[in-house]
């Protein structure tokens, strides 16, 4: 899936829709702001989590970063391979980089959401 | 002006650049009324000749651990403090440095506290060790911290065997907390295996001090098999000098080691600075608090050090953080690493080894003097509890008399023990001077508490 | 490992590399009682199989592997080391004679009362003389460091906001503050909320009305704040904190701009911490030992530390002095013993050498030389907050930063010129931040010559970026890659 097809929050996480399954991560420009990623915690699954919620933190060398749930939904699995190699972020953020995906709510509005052109605005704003 | 290096006319040209008139001027900021209207009533000005009298008759108001033959321990030990462990302390390019925030201006520190850590991990065993804590005290309530934070469960147990200062610490740190605080009984004058498992539902941690505050080697393998079965996770606050030859807490399944490591050659030096340590499994590293130093490499792959795994700390997780600590011990820690890097394999041994030997000729010696008997019947390390049939401050008056300070007054810190004394031995003991103690103590039980 | 180059960049083996099997060098006395077997009096089943893997080596071999690593250490002995909010001053050396004296340092800490009479006085009479300082009532100085301190002090105001019938919940902060004043009350069992600072840097007194509520447990500040301004409204502020019944806590960090100027106690903060590693000159020691006393005025006295250091004047000489134990509305203890007794013994030589008006003059100098820097620095950097400043100021490298050279990359390149650099991304309100602290102990020459390096660093940032952004050079290492040492995570040296 490419980046034009995605979907973003103004806090900058990604999210792909299928079906009642989303996938997100961190943006690119989310994970060049931060540098390189050493360290995610990896999102447990099973756990419920209101819009708004923290879902995992990222951190760099000096900096810790929250990532937060764009959505109600409860995780379905974390990116095991971030454990390994977090700086998977860096190098594809929007591919093997994803963080986590969460099972949504039934009836959930994803409408709410910005198209990467709007994104794109919405950081050089 | 002592320390002040402006000149008055330096001052002045350097007010005309900034552009005030007067020094007064700077502290515009400060309302007026505000200010100190009076000079401030301290001491002093005193030259170097006037400070060092003072300071010597200050000095010489004490008593030190060479005006006597002192058998104190209680965690904070009397050792030979070798000349090259204060020579170094004292190079200025140690300890008039910063913390090591410039990795590349700091190498010297962070090598050295990089070899304190691998030295801690070799002593007990665990994979990863800080850069050092306060005290074995504060160590202690922040593995607490750390086990509560890894368990989330809401209670910890501490033996009533460990020092009463360190649990007098972990109460302070937890004070604030909704963490349930068990403090465990003792048999035998060690932590009851039986007792425990009534607390064990529920518990985050057990922490457990061997050998304990009496000198006893705790019963840790059936501690910790009962603490593992429970999902308590286990901290061990061990002695450093007494790993030279007791199995490590790492054999023992502890989850976190920490402890008082003043006797790694640092000066009894009226309780401080002391030095905390704190080491543990790999996989909590994350969770720990303070400083850890680790290795890297710089932009022509040659190794290096710096500070690692920051965003633990306060000064990025502020309020999220692992712990507040941010000054810690670090010069310390440099001593015990140069200490222990001069004794090396075999002196640390040979120490831990004399330490131990004096030990136990000492409670044979004590044990024989008649009305004096040894309170418990454990294995014990360094120091071991007597029983007198006196209390035990009138013996410790007597024996001050004649330059003995026998031990610590059990009956200060615990219930019933107003006749118990702990004897604390150290290398620095000669046969002459516990000898002289077994006579001491038998002249004054024998004319009933007064010698 | 091996690296055979004498100059330049020569790496020192770790102490573990540098061992030889066989080798030792300390000697201990000839053990004159029987020779314990350990299997019989510890347990076999308590014993280790084989000894732990210190080191071995000779004496001569110690002391040169020290040495060189000592060699690869920036020191205020050797020139500035302006970082900001940690008064890098120079530590005196009769301090440091003096608390080597064996009347100090081999005193037991449970040795009697009236057989340490001298360290009992120091401790008491330390005390008296920061409250005189500070203006505080009573101060303690278990807390071995300054967050100790911290924390100290929180759980006092939440002791005594208990006894008053609520705790409360909330603790507020500006978000100049040091990351320790968030963790300590946090804590202390304290939600912590933070206030933005207004357009001059100072405490928006506006939020701060908006922020404060019956909830509100105290307002924890640091004066001069960590931006060097003084907070001017802080008898408003201080009105507004007690208006709701809410405590001051003073971060006493930036102290050293107060001396015999204006005293935190009469400026309306109630609780507060010194750092006796910074303002009373007490070596850093590369990271600690400090001293963080604790300091209160007498509605917080008997919740402090315990034991109190006391007097009893009525008590015959040789036994005036001792420690009271019997405080039940302490906290408790927050150290193993008395705290750190050996920094306090340089503090104190320090205060009695310099008396009141060498006090005075600290604080003058320290501002003095701050502001000099500040004035002469200002056409090179961003200079984000303008304005007399106090102890210290803060730029920013935001017009390097256009020409591709950051904040760090000036730090590093500071190195290779000899100065260490200031502190660097702290504040977090400024970008870029550098904050500057010289301290009065640097004389004008040393800080004209800070002032042409940093200078020409801002030139070399016009002219030729790569060399800022290529530093340090001139170091034992290059740049270190810190991502590697945290992804790669090494503690502890093993044998590949």
């Amino acid at each position: 899936m490419g980046e034009k097809d995605l979907l973003f929050t103004e806090t900058h996480e990604w999210l792909s829709v299928e079906g009642d399954v989303i996938t997100l991560g961190l943006t690119d420009y989310a994970q060049g702001e931060l540098g390189d990623i050493v360290f995610v915690e990896l999102p447990e699954a099973g756990r419920s989590l209101a819009a708004g919620d923290v879902l995992t933190t990222v951190e760099s060398v000096k900096s810790v970063s929250e990532l937060y749930a764009p959505i109600e939904g409860e995780i379905m699995e974390g990116n095991a391979a971030l454990e390994d190699d977090p700086a998977l972020i860096n190098s594809d953020p929007y591919g093997d980089g994803w963080i986590a995906k969460l099972k949504l709510a039934s009836g959930t509005d994803v409408s709410q959401f910005m198209t990467a052109e709007q994104y794109e605005t919405h950081i050089k704003g | 002006m002592p320390y002040v290096s402006n000149t008055d006319r330096d001052r002045e040209e350097m007010l005309r650049e900034i552009g005030v008139a007067s020094i007064d001027d700077l502290f515009a900021d400060v309302p007026r009324e505000l200010r100190t209207k009076t000079e401030l009533d301290v001491p002093g000005p005193l030259s170097e000749a006037e400070l060092v009298r003072h300071m010597r008759s200050l000095a010489s108001m004490n008593r030190t651990t060479d005006d006597v033959v002192s058998f104190l321990g209680g965690g904070i030990y009397d050792h030979t403090v070798p000349a090259v462990v204060r020579h170094v302390m004292s190079m200025p390019q140690f300890y008039t440095a910063y913390t090591p925030y410039q990795a590349e201006a700091s190498q010297g520190t962070l090598q050295s506290i990089y070899e304190f850590q691998s030295l801690v991990c070799r002593l007990t065993g665990l994979d990863v060790a800080n850069a050092s804590m306060y005290d074995g005290a504060s160590a202690a309530a922040e593995a607490c911290l750390m086990a509560v934070g890894i368990t989330r469960r809401n209670k910890i147990l501490v033996a009533g065997t460990a020092n009463p200062s360190l649990r007098a610490v972990v109460a302070t740190y937890l004070e604030a907390s909704d963490i349930e605080i068990v403090e465990l009984p003792m048999t035998g004058g060690v932590t009851d295996a039986t007792a425990l498992e009534a607390h064990l539902p529920g518990a985050a941690v057990l922490v457990v001090q061997h050998p304990n505050f009496f000198g006893l080697l705790e019963p840790v393998d059936e501690l910790s098999a009962k603490c593992a079965e429970a999902g308590v996770l286990l901290v061990a606050s061990v002695d450093p000098l007494s790993l030279a030859v007791l199995k490590p807490p790492s054999d023992y399944g502890a989850a976190i080691a920490v402890g008082e490591g003043q006797s790694l050659g640092n000066p009894v030096g009226y309780g401080g600075p002391l030095l905390g340590f704190m080491a543990a499994d790999r996989k909590y590293v994350r969770r720990m608090p303070g400083r850890i130093i680790g290795a890297t490499t710089d932009a022509d792959g040659r190794r290096g050090f710096v500070m690692t795994l920051q965003t633990r700390e306060q000064h990025i997780r502020r309020q999220k953080a692992t712990s507040n600590i941010c000054t810690n011990e670090g010069l310390v820690a440099l001593g015990a690493a140069v200490h222990m890097s001069l004794l090396g394999k075999k002196g640390f041994r040979e120490l831990a080894l004399q330490v131990t030997s004096k030990a136990h000729y000492a409670a044979l010696a004590l044990a024989a003097v008649a009305g004096v008997s040894l309170r418990f019947d454990g294995p014990f390390f360094r120091e071991f509890v007597i029983d007198l049939p006196v209390p035990a401050h009138r013996v410790k008056e007597e024996l001050g008399r004649v330059g003995i300070w026998p031990g610590i007054s059990c009956g200060c810190y615990y219930d019933g023990m107003d006749n118990s004394l702990l004897v604390s031995l150290s290398e620095r003991h000669t046969r002459e001077d516990i000898d002289s103690l077994a006579s001491g103590l038998e002249a004054v039980i024998s004319s009933g508490g007064t010698a | 490992m091996t690296d055979l180059r004498t100059t330049g960049h020569v790496l020192e083996p770790t102490v573990f590399e540098l061992s030889h099997p066989g080798r030792s060098s300390y000697r201990l006395p000839a053990l004159d009682v029987p020779s314990a077997d350990l299997a019989e009096v510890l347990g076999a089943s308590n014993l280790r199989s084989t000894p732990p893997e210190l080191p071995e080596l000779s004496e001569p071999e110690v002391v040169r592997h020290f040495t060189r690593l000592a060699e690869m250490n920036f020191h205020i002995d050797r020139a500035i080391y302006p970082l900001g909010s940690c008064t890098m001053k120079y530590n005196p050396k009769i301090n440091e004679e003096m608390a080597g004296l064996p009347g100090f340092t081999s005193v037991h800490p449970e040795a009697a009362a009236g057989e340490c009479q001298g360290a009992i006085s120091l401790i008491y009479n330390l005390g008296r003389m920061l409250a005189e300082i500070s203006g505080m009532d009573e101060v303690s100085l278990q807390p071995p460091a300054g967050a100790s301190g911290e924390l100290a002090g929180m759980l006092m105001v939440r002791a005594y906001l208990a006894d008053q019938g609520n705790p409360r919940s909330k603790v507020i902060v500006p978000d100049t503050a040091h990351g320790t004043n968030p963790a300590s009350l946090t804590l202390a069992g304290y939600e912590s909320v933070e206030i933005p600072s207004g357009p001059d840097g100072r405490i928006d007194v506006q939020a701060l009305v908006a922020a404060v509520d019956e909830e509100t447990a105290a307002f924890m500040i640091t004066n001069p704040n960590t931006l060097g301004v003084f907070e001017n409204r802080i008898a408003d502020i201080a009105e507004i904190v007690h208006g709701v019944g809410g405590v001051l806590y003073l971060d006493g960090a930036n102290l050293n701009a107060s001396l015999g100027v204006v005293r935190p106690g009469d400026v309306g903060f109630d609780v507060m911490h010194f750092n006796l590693h910074k303002t009373f000159s007490t070596p850093h020691g590369g990271g600690g030992p400090g001293s963080g006393p604790v300091g209160v005025k007498s509605f917080l006295a008997d919740y402090l530390p315990s034991p109190v250091a006391r007097r009893d004047e009525r008590k015959p000489r040789g036994l005036e002095f001792d420690f009271d134990y019997d405080r039940p509305k302490s906290i408790g203890k927050v150290h193993a013993v008395y705290g750190n007794f050996l920094v306090a013994v340089k503090a104190y030589a320090y205060i009695l050498t310099l008396g009141p008006e060498g006090l005075r003059r600290v604080a003058e100098n320290a501002v003095l030389n701050a502001n000099y820097l500040q004035k002469k620095l200002e056409p090179f950097f961003e200079l984000p907050y303008g304005g007399l400043c106090q102890h210290e100021f803060v730029l920013s490298a935001s017009r390097q930063k256009e020409q591709g050279v950051r904040a760090l990359d000036v730090a590093k390149r500071l190195l290779d010129y000899g100065i260490h650099s200031p502190t660097a991304y702290f504040p977090l309100v400024v970008k870029e931040a550098l904050m500057i602290e010289p301290t009065e102990t640097e004389s004008r020459a040393s800080l004209d010559r800070f002032v042409e390096v940093m200078r020409t660093i801002a030139e070399e940032s016009a002219s030729s970026p790569e060399l800022v952004t290529g530093a340090p050079t001139e170091t034992p290492v290059g740049r270190l890659d810190e991502s590697r040492a945290a992804k790669d995570l090494d503690v502890a040296w093993r044998k590949s």
